[in-house]
């Protein structure tokens, strides 16, 4: 008997050997992005300093406070102890006149306490204010260019990046660069400038105490720091034991039928409950040091507290005259002690969120570094009137360079004003051909011509506006249907919309339809069937009037009577212009000029639909053992439930 | 004009005007007694803790209020010469009354480290055993839910009430009751301690504590309003840039790319417009706190100074009283935190209930109806007699079925894509219950028959070949959890595979990654057969993956394939012509009816439909190979 294959406790368990190696290369990469996001911060240079401006500001006025409360506490205390406690003393040597009674010495100490509360209402408010304007200003900035940046890029990029990643990168990734801007840069510079201004004081006022209530900062910075540590690995554990509850969960969901077919939701519900105490396990670990270590910085507030007490307590008895402190300096002692730590916390945070702006950073920088292989050329070919010639000579392509040729030397010529239609099986390359006529894709070798001219001459915009694509997948925006019909020609008026969605056999639909063509579509409005939407993606494809139009297995889901209408008036529409057709129906194949034989990337025969039938063998077989020659009504039944379920 | 959502944006001014609902559902819902209740419930059965919580929480609130105290009492009684101060009264020097202060104060810190210490391990136990007990809960419930409920709800729904609702559930449990518990009793005390010191104050603070409150209160509404509208952009925000990338090739075959720009940066700005109306609000509200706590010293400092000067309080009471203001207004900010938490806590705790809430279909018989099924060594005899189903009521999927298939007979489906053919499977496998018609196996009806019965007799292989992350071993073993390794290779020998499973890089031991990604196509489909035949079924489900190109060649799939239906009854979603020729009947399925039945040899003789989709296949099968 060999080794025992594998432990119970092991089941189903990914092993994890995810660890993060520094290469050279990253740090070196890390120090470029440091570079880059200190060059992005200077472009908002302005705002920062108004902002800084601001804030410091606002701890300026908070210090007066805390003097002002101090003073009317000395004052009081004078006043209670004559003989005992020097005469208070008023900042910066404003005094009111020594005649002045107490209630009006005090209330123009605690006046003053109030109007420098308001000034820093007001201040504080400009300060939100002001760096949430630089905040947002950074934000829709760079999604912006992020998302300008997406518009351009070719397909090619998209089919090696997933969407999911993407969008967060416009959300997630550009919050994080504002993150490092607003928390990391600017937040530095200004508690460090509150740091100086108070600690400016306290030395200035008592040295020594100032030292003395300093010394524990460091003791809860070392706790921080090992808090860290200690927490990171049993963050990731618990990071994984969710990660495998949630596969464990997922699994379960995706994999319902193989459960329930097999009679194992025992056995799933015993591996669940151990994945979920594993999720238990690790969050109470977590707990266990939380609950141990963060505590005592707030316990270290407390001694910190008691270390002002029982030296400055001795200070004040001692007196301001004879080398002590007023009671006044020392309430501002204590409040200052407050917001000192705030401003530590705030630096100890802005400082551990670096890595995480980091890595968004690099994404961000990713996407608007990205080359955009479909460049317009320096001078592009951009004619007034366009014929709709068509002409491929030796086209060889491939999607990526590691992929095969899925054309193979392709050539053909469509003349403007005829109709072709291409067939052959699933994967053979007619949906290639439509991509390289719309330049969605550079040919890997030969050309691609329109009207004469090379594609990669044309202006890419001036190109695929001659180009009007029905593509196989109908993709609708969730707008309403008179929006997606004139998704390129915006300024579309409702007529030429109208005539385009009847001319689309669309019309019966969308007239019932709730609110007619103001009709929102998509998953919270009005659900169509494939065959509605082919129908809509056809308007819209018509709308533009270009001189060429390329229809991917456009009615796929139509049903053969509606196919029949929706050709003739498309024969009407396109008179004079050129059609490309890609096939699954004979009677398609019979009404037009030409029909292309596509089989594994070449042009395998071409011809009318008859003489092929006549000559090829092959053809007449592949037409016959291909098409539907009578599916009408199925396609459309089998939609509609498709789409109730 | 259609307007989005509640914006100033027209229909025309945005790609997406309805944002698809994403999983997460609802942010908030109001609050429910209904609901608190049962989390509370749930919370219940750890009753000694959850009391054990509550005094904790007590002991917290008196400490918090206690500290300031002793210190302004520390400070106080050292400087101040009154012959009524206590420090007097009992003949303490300043300096050892400073030294009593600050004892009391370090061993009060103490004390605080270790009730809090204690508080938060008590919290999470709670929380996080409440969480466990609901995911459990989830899950179990999951399992009874019939097929029906999988295939309206989709995957990222059903995972989300057990991560992000739980989520919002746990922060409530954690937080809510202990911290209301804390603010309310460090109020009370320090209310009381101020009223103590000195009944003017203490009432003129109290007059004042309403207005504060009503401000308060005031901000949260419009915070969470102003929020609520940051919230509708983000997702119009978020929207339009998932189906702008979903929909670039039509975009960019349109050559909108300037304009959508343009649309999305109009959105964009809308959404900053509304970020500076929650900054506005929020930069007045914070500091509007800050006024009012400064307002009161300021009160106090004037009112206390003048009652000073009367003799009726000493600077100590003053200082103290200033200090405990702090106490007092500080759970202020706290309640309304809590607020907000509880509101996201129901619309989370709303979902998680209503799923669990959600009742299975009933496809398990009543007790005394039930019939077990025999445990036989020959395949089952099933019958379909005028069978209709429909996965709603009035659109029906399949109408008048009729069939059967002998035991050990291989039985292929053949028709297009939405014909039928898998209906059929689920009302084999009684994964739904048909309409009217009669199915019967073994000569049962299937409505007596438990479906756990039936599958602890049934193999199944799906034509996506799932596998769970984990071990081969783990995965064969899946079927019959108590199997033996001999056993597991045993099947395997069976099947003719094991050579290939045994060439893997870690042999049984292999990761199969997840949902099996390590591994090729053909090694998961002889993986998921090893699984069917290690149930030992009397019935055999097969919707037969299509062929590909692969390591393991298609004559190793065929031949195992062959030995997998050896002597049971088996039901094939046939995409393979060899599958379909050796099948001992056709039955062809077109719109939800038998349209054709019998051998290949007949139905290609005499069929009308047939012939046509064989030729199809043949074709099909050239242009892969």
């Amino acid at each position: 008997m060999r080794p025992r294959l594998s432990s119970r406790v092991s089941l189903f368990a990914p092993s994890s050997e995810s660890s993060s190696t520094d290469s050279a290369a990253n740090v070196a990469n890390r120090a470029d992005h440091f570079r880059r996001l200190f060059a992005l911060t200077w472009r908002y240079r302005w705002g920062c300093v108004l902002a800084l401006v601001w804030d410091v500001g606002v701890e300026a006025l908070a210090l007066c406070g805390f003097i002002y409360s101090g003073l009317a506490l000395d004052i009081l205390r004078h006043q209670a102890q004559p003989d005992s406690v020097a005469e208070p003393h008023w900042p910066l040597g404003i005094a009111p006149p020594s005649d002045w009674v107490l209630w009006k010495t005090l209330s123009l100490a605690s006046g003053m306490v109030l109007v420098i509360t308001l000034l820093r209402t007001y201040a504080r408010y400009r300060t939100r204010l002001t760096s949430e304007k630089l905040i947002q200003r950074i934000t829709v900035d760079l999604r912006t260019a992020l998302y300008d940046k997406l518009q351009r890029l070719g397909f090619s990029w998209f089919d090696t990046h997933d969407s999911g990643g993407l969008i967060n990168r416009v959300t997630g990734d550009a919050g994080s660069v504002r993150l490092f801007i607003e928390g990391v840069v600017l937040q530095l510079i200004i508690s460090t400038a509150a740091l100086t201004l108070f600690l400016f004081y306290m030395f200035r006022e008592h040295a020594l105490l100032t030292l003395a209530v300093l010394v524990v900062f460091p003791v809860q910075a070392w706790i921080l720091v090992k808090y860290s540590r200690s927490i990171e690995t049993r963050l990731r554990r618990n990071r994984e034991a969710l990660d495998r509850l949630i596969q464990t969960l997922q699994e379960c969901i995706i994999g319902v039928k193989v459960v329930k077919g097999f009679g194992q939701e025992k056995q799933v519900i015993d591996r669940f409950a151990e994945r979920n105490s594993g999720a238990y396990d690790a969050r109470m670990s977590i707990v266990k040091t939380n609950s141990a270590l963060l505590p005592w910085i707030m316990t270290l507030g407390f001694l910190q507290i008691a270390i002002l007490l029982l030296y400055g307590g001795h200070l004040v008895n001692v007196g301001p005259a004879a080398g002590g402190i007023a009671l006044g300096t020392l309430w501002v002692f204590f409040s200052l002690v407050r917001q000192l730590a705030g401003q530590v916390d705030a630096i100890v945070s802005s400082a551990s969120s670096i890595p995480e702006s980091l890595v968004g950073a690099s994404r961000v920088f990713e996407l608007l570094d990205a080359p955009i292989e479909i460049a317009a050329p320096a001078e592009a070919y951009s004619p007034g009137e366009i014929r709709g010639r068509i002409e491929f000579e030796h086209v060889s392509f491939r999607y990526r360079a590691d992929a095969p040729l899925v054309l193979e030397d392709v050539s053909f010529v469509v003349e403007p004003g005829e109709a072709v239609a291409m067939v052959g099986p699933a994967g053979g390359g007619k949906s290639t051909i439509f991509n390289l006529i719309g330049r969605f894709y550079d040919a890997t070798s030969g050309r691609v011509l329109v009207d004469g001219v090379d594609v990669r001459q044309w202006d890419p915009a001036a190109l695929r506006r001659a180009v009007s694509i029905v593509f196989q997948e109908p993709f609708l925006f969730s707008n309403t249907i008179a929006n997606n019909v004139r998704f390129g020609v915006p300024d579309a008026t409702d007529d030429a919309v109208h005539r385009a969605v009847q001319d689309a056999i669309a019309e019966e639909f969308v007239s019932t339809s709730k609110d007619g063509y103001e009709t929102i579509i998509g998953e919270r409005g009005l659900t169509l069937s494939g065959g509605e939407r082919q129908r809509l993606s056809i308007a819209r494809a018509i709308l533009p009037d270009a001189p060429i139009l390329l229809l991917d297995d456009a009615m796929a889901s139509v049903d053969a009577r509606t196919e029949v209408r929706i050709a003739a008036n498309l024969d009407r529409v396109m008179h004079g212009r050129t059609t490309l057709v890609i096939a699954h129906r004979l009677s398609t194949l019979r009404r037009a000029d030409r029909v292309l034989v596509v089989e594994r990337g070449r042009i395998t025969a071409q011809g009318t639909h008859e003489n092929l039938m006549r000559d090829s063998e092959h053809y007449r077989e592949a037409a016959t053992l291909q098409l539907d020659h009578d599916r009408e009504e199925e396609s459309d039944t089998i939609e509609s439930q498709e789409a109730v379920r | 004009m259609t307007q989005v959502g509640a914006t100033n944006l027209t229909a025309a001014q945005v790609l997406t005007a309805a944002s698809p609902s994403d999983d997460a559902g609802e942010r908030i819902r109001p609050f429910d007694w209904a609901m608190t209740r049962r989390v509370a419930g749930r919370m219940m059965r750890y009753a000694a803790l959850f009391w054990c919580i509550m005094v904790l929480a007590v002991v917290l609130a008196v400490l918090n209020g206690t500290i300031p105290l002793i210190v302004a009492q520390t400070i106080g009684g050292a400087i101040e010469q009154h012959p009524e101060s206590w420090r007097d009264q009992l003949g303490v020097t300043p300096t050892q009354w400073l030294y009593i202060g600050v004892s009391a104060l370090v061993t009060l810190a103490m004390l605080w480290y270790v009730v809090m210490r204690i508080r938060q391990v008590a919290v999470a136990t709670l929380a996080e055993r409440v969480v466990r007990d609901l995911r459990s809960e989830i899950f179990a419930h999951l399992q009874v839910l019939g097929m029906d409920f999988y295939d309206r709800t989709k995957v990222g729904r059903i995972l989300a009430r057990g991560t992000s609702d739980i989520d919002a559930l746990r922060r409530a449990l954690s937080e809510v009751a202990p911290r209301l518990t804390i603010a309310v009793v460090q109020m009370v005390y320090a209310l009381v301690v101020m009223l103590a010191y000195d009944w003017v104050l203490g009432v003129t603070v109290l007059i004042g504590a309403p207005f504060v409150y009503l401000v308060n209160w005031r901000f949260r509404q419009l915070l969470s309003n102003s929020y609520r509208r940051v919230q509708e952009t983000y997702s119009l925000l978020t929207a339009n840039l998932a189906e702008s990338i979903a929909g670039i090739r039509v975009t960019q075959a349109f050559t909108r790319e300037d304009r959508n720009s343009a649309m999305f940066r109009g959105i964009c700005h809308l959404h900053r417009d509304r970020h500076l109306v929650v900054a506005k609000a929020q930069g007045l509200y914070l500091p509007l706190m800050d006024v009012t706590s400064q307002l009161f010293i300021a009160i106090a400092l004037l009112v206390g100074g003048l009652r000073i000067a009367k003799g009726a309080m000493t600077v100590t009471d003053l200082l103290a009283f200033m200090m405990m203001t702090g106490v007092f207004f500080q759970p202020i900010l706290v309640i309304g935190d809590m607020y907000n938490v509880v509101l996201q806590a129901m619309a989370g705790a709303e979902r998680v209930f209503h799923l669990i809430d959600t009742v299975p279909a009933q496809l398990e018989p009543e007790a005394d109806a039930v019939v077990a099924l025999p445990t036989l060594d020959e395949g089952m005899r099933i019958e379909f007699e005028n069978v209709t189903f429909g996965y709603l009521k009035d659109r029906p999927v399949l109408s008048d079925i009729t069939f059967s298939a002998q035991p050990g007979q291989t039985i292929a489906l053949v028709g297009h894509t939405g014909s039928g053919k898998t209906s059929i499977i689920n009302l084999i496998a009684k994964f739904y219950l048909h309409g009217s018609g009669r199915i019967q196996l073994d000569g049962i009806d299937i409505r007596r028959i438990s479906p756990g019965d039936l599958h602890q007799q049934t193999g199944i292989v799906q034509q996506e070949n799932f596998l769970f992350t984990g071990s081969v071993l783990d995965n064969i073993r899946f079927a019959r959890p108590g199997a033996s390794d001999e056993q597991v290779r045993e099947v395997c020998h069976r099947l003719g595979c094991l050579d290939v499973i045994e060439e893997l890089p870690e042999g049984f031991n292999t990761q199969v990654g997840e949902r099996g990604s390590a591994l090729s196509l053909g090694q998961r489909q002889l993986i998921c057969f090893a699984r069917a035949l290690m149930a030992r079924p009397r019935l055999l489900i097969l919707d037969e993956a299509t062929s590909a190109v692969d390591t393991v060649s298609e004559a190793r799939v065929q031949q195992s394939l062959e030995r997998l239906l050896e002597g049971r009854t088996s039901f094939v979603v046939a995409h393979r012509l060899s599958t379909i020729r050796s099948a001992d009947r056709i039955l062809v399925i077109d719109a939800g009816r038998i349209v054709e039945q019998g051998t290949h040899a007949e139905l290609l003789r005499d069929g009308r439909v047939y012939p046509r989709l064989h030729a199809e296949f043949v074709k099909l099968s050239e242009g892969k190979g």
